[in-house]
């Protein structure tokens, strides 16, 4: 029976959804064609959805995306491994807690586009620079969460896992892992927000490198050869893909992980 | 397992919470629902209405209050004349019932789209950004030239002659795609590799300031299409040489730097075009009569000694002139090449003196 009830509010959530989105496209179509505003500065949705389909079916745009997303993949990736070890080393020592939340601290209210000066001069213009500012980007929120995660989770657990004579490495794979992961998957909600922005204020200052660039180069290029309409077919397609992730592929994630563990609902 | 177990116990204290929360949710969706459609309306309306505003805003522009006029520039040497007329006053001088505001904008795109959002009457430019957005539909066309001047692809490898010995691995910064600095090297690829975009792949977009600064780190970038004085100061450098000029890429020479004005605003007062073209002209006879005040002026404006201002300023190729040259030229190219759609004539693109 919950069970049922679940799936419905569920269905009446994404039908809620999909009806806000059928609005708002129709006040932008009804806004843009009624307005008499230039199309060079707000097309109508039609004109762009048509950029936005041959862009992806013809052009150059499911390279770029292909691009983006691998960069934002590795990105997310080694934000969590670093994220777990900055987590668990101050989970073992207090000292070092206190010097990773200083660290966070300082580091968390940076943002990685006022960064990136610094980062060309090291690391260059190329791929390097926009993976090290999504690291940046991605690693201090998701740090927050997982020590959050880890301090959450209650002291009797910790006594019942000594219970079960648990060592350290299973303590960890059967207690703490699985009692972060909420706390994880929130993060990483941010984190994928996040990297997205900084991928693309990256990409939009110095561009592709060796011909490859991802969303953030395409906008860029559209913008200096004044394509209105595919500067906002890249915008909707970021929110598109947006969507899609939240929707499907954290949803998933929750389903198969914390909810099947029992530790969240 | 027991891990399972273990959590079990807190979900189901959690339990109790479930219909307050299930409920909870609905009504905010509700709720968040009516929002979502208060803020639309607001924003339709707004969006209405600011429509509705920046035309009739143009209509006074275009009748009785006209009164200020936004001129918008870039930086560097080529815009040299504007710089002196904005330091001495001869456009307010030239047009005293206008209010003279000046813009520096890091781009042309920025130029480009400030003037279609209403906020700039006057552009200067180079002439293939020009050409995109009046490909696009920009109400706008060239009132005068104002320099020309010494472009060219810089680097400090030895071991590249010239254009054909860029590897996969070297990278050509330049302002963007669509620059004129871009469109000149396609040039040169077409007539001497054969290909125009066959650079395209190495290329880093970096405005000059950067892509000089990438250019002396001699490391990432192998070299840097520039304009002056950036060409100067990286050719002072001794390892530092130039293996394409803008002339040669062209095959001629071009008009750098043209000013650009609103459809609307040339024919409903004709008179600020023309009053820039005097005070131009004024410009013009003060940097050819007295290079060396001239040459203080500008130094303060670029933080660089008058001396060297002075030198770069007697570079050859830099000529601060009114003639347009090279329009068909780029108009051809850019049209075979497909970046804009139409083989424009010269009297599309460039108001014609009544």
């Amino acid at each position: 029976m919950k069970r049922i009830g679940e799936y419905i509010a569920g269905r009446r959530k994404q039908g809620q959804r999909i009806l806000v989105i059928l609005f708002l496209m129709l006040i932008w179509e009804m806004s843009a064609r009624l307005s008499g505003v230039s199309p060079l500065l707000f097309p109508p949705l039609s004109a762009v959805l048509q950029t936005l389909f041959t862009d992806l079916s013809a052009g150059t745009l499911p390279g770029r995306l292909g691009y983006s997303l691998v960069v934002i993949a590795e990105g997310l990736g080694l934000g969590i491994a670093g994220a777990l070890v900055l987590g668990f080393t101050g989970h073992l020592s207090s000292r070092a807690a206190g010097m990773i939340d200083t660290i966070v601290a300082c580091m968390h209210p940076l943002p990685g586009i006022a960064l990136l000066p610094i980062v060309i001069l090291w690391a260059g213009t190329g791929r390097t620079a926009v993976l090290l500012i999504i690291v940046h980007s991605v690693l201090w929120p998701l740090t927050t969460s997982i020590t959050a995660g880890i301090r959450t989770i209650p002291q009797h657990l910790y006594d019942v896992s000594r219970n079960f004579r648990l060592n350290p490495l299973q303590t960890v794979f059967h207690l703490i892992l699985p009692g972060i992961f909420p706390h994880m998957i929130t993060g990483m909600r941010i984190g994928w927000a996040r990297s997205w922005r900084a991928l693309i204020a990256a990409e939009m200052v110095f561009g592709a490198a060796g011909g490859k660039g991802g969303i953030g180069w395409y906008i860029f290029q559209k913008r200096v050869f004044m394509d209105t309409r595919g500067l906002f077919a890249g915008l909707l397609l970021i929110m598109i893909i947006g969507i899609l992730f939240e929707t499907y592929f954290f949803n998933l994630l929750e389903r198969v992980t914390i909810r099947k563990w029992g530790t969240s609902r | 397992m027991f891990m399972k177990d273990i959590f079990s116990g807190k979900a189901a204290v959690q339990g109790r919470g479930l219909k307050i929360g299930r409920f909870g949710r609905f009504s905010a969706a509700v709720s968040s629902l009516c929002l979502v459609l208060v803020l639309l309306t607001g924003l339709v309306i707004s969006c209405g209405k600011s429509g509705k505003q920046t035309e009739s805003g143009n209509e006074k522009e275009v009748g009785k209050t006209f009164s200020r006029l936004r001129i918008a520039e870039q930086y560097g040497l080529a815009y040299a004349p504007l710089q002196i007329m904005r330091r001495k006053g001869y456009l307010e001088e030239e047009l005293p019932d206008l209010e003279i505001s000046w813009q520096r904008l890091g781009n042309t795109a920025a130029i480009r789209e400030a003037m279609l959002a209403g906020r700039t009457d006057i552009g200067f430019m180079g002439i293939p950004p020009f050409l995109i957005g009046y490909d696009r539909g920009m109400g706008w066309k060239i009132f005068t030239g104002l320099s020309e001047a010494p472009l060219g692809l810089v680097t400090w490898k030895s071991d590249i002659r010239g254009i054909e010995d860029f590897g996969p691995e070297d990278r050509i910064a330049l302002p963007q795609p669509g620059s004129i600095q871009h469109i000149l090297l396609s040039m040169a690829c077409e007539r001497e590799l054969g290909r125009a975009d066959i650079l395209d792949d190495i290329l880093i977009t970096a405005n000059h300031p950067d892509g000089m600064q990438a250019l002396l780190n001699r490391r990432e970038i192998s070299a840097h299409f520039t304009s002056p004085p950036y060409l100067m100061e990286e050719l002072s450098e001794p390892d530092m040489r130039m293996i394409l000029s803008g002339r040669e890429a062209m095959g001629g020479e071009f008009t750098f730097i043209v000013g650009v004005a609103n459809e609307e605003l040339y024919h409903s007062h004709p008179d600020a075009p023309a009053g820039i073209i005097r005070a131009l002209q004024r410009a013009e006879g003060f940097l050819r009569e007295q290079p060396f005040d001239a040459a203080s002026i500008l130094a303060e404006e670029y933080g660089i000694s008058p001396e060297k201002t002075a030198e770069y300023l007697g570079w050859e190729g830099l000529r601060y002139s009114r003639n347009l040259a090279g329009i068909e030229s780029f108009i051809h190219f850019m049209f075979t090449q497909e970046y804009i759609k139409t083989e424009y004539r010269m009297e599309e693109v460039v108001y014609t003196p009544e």
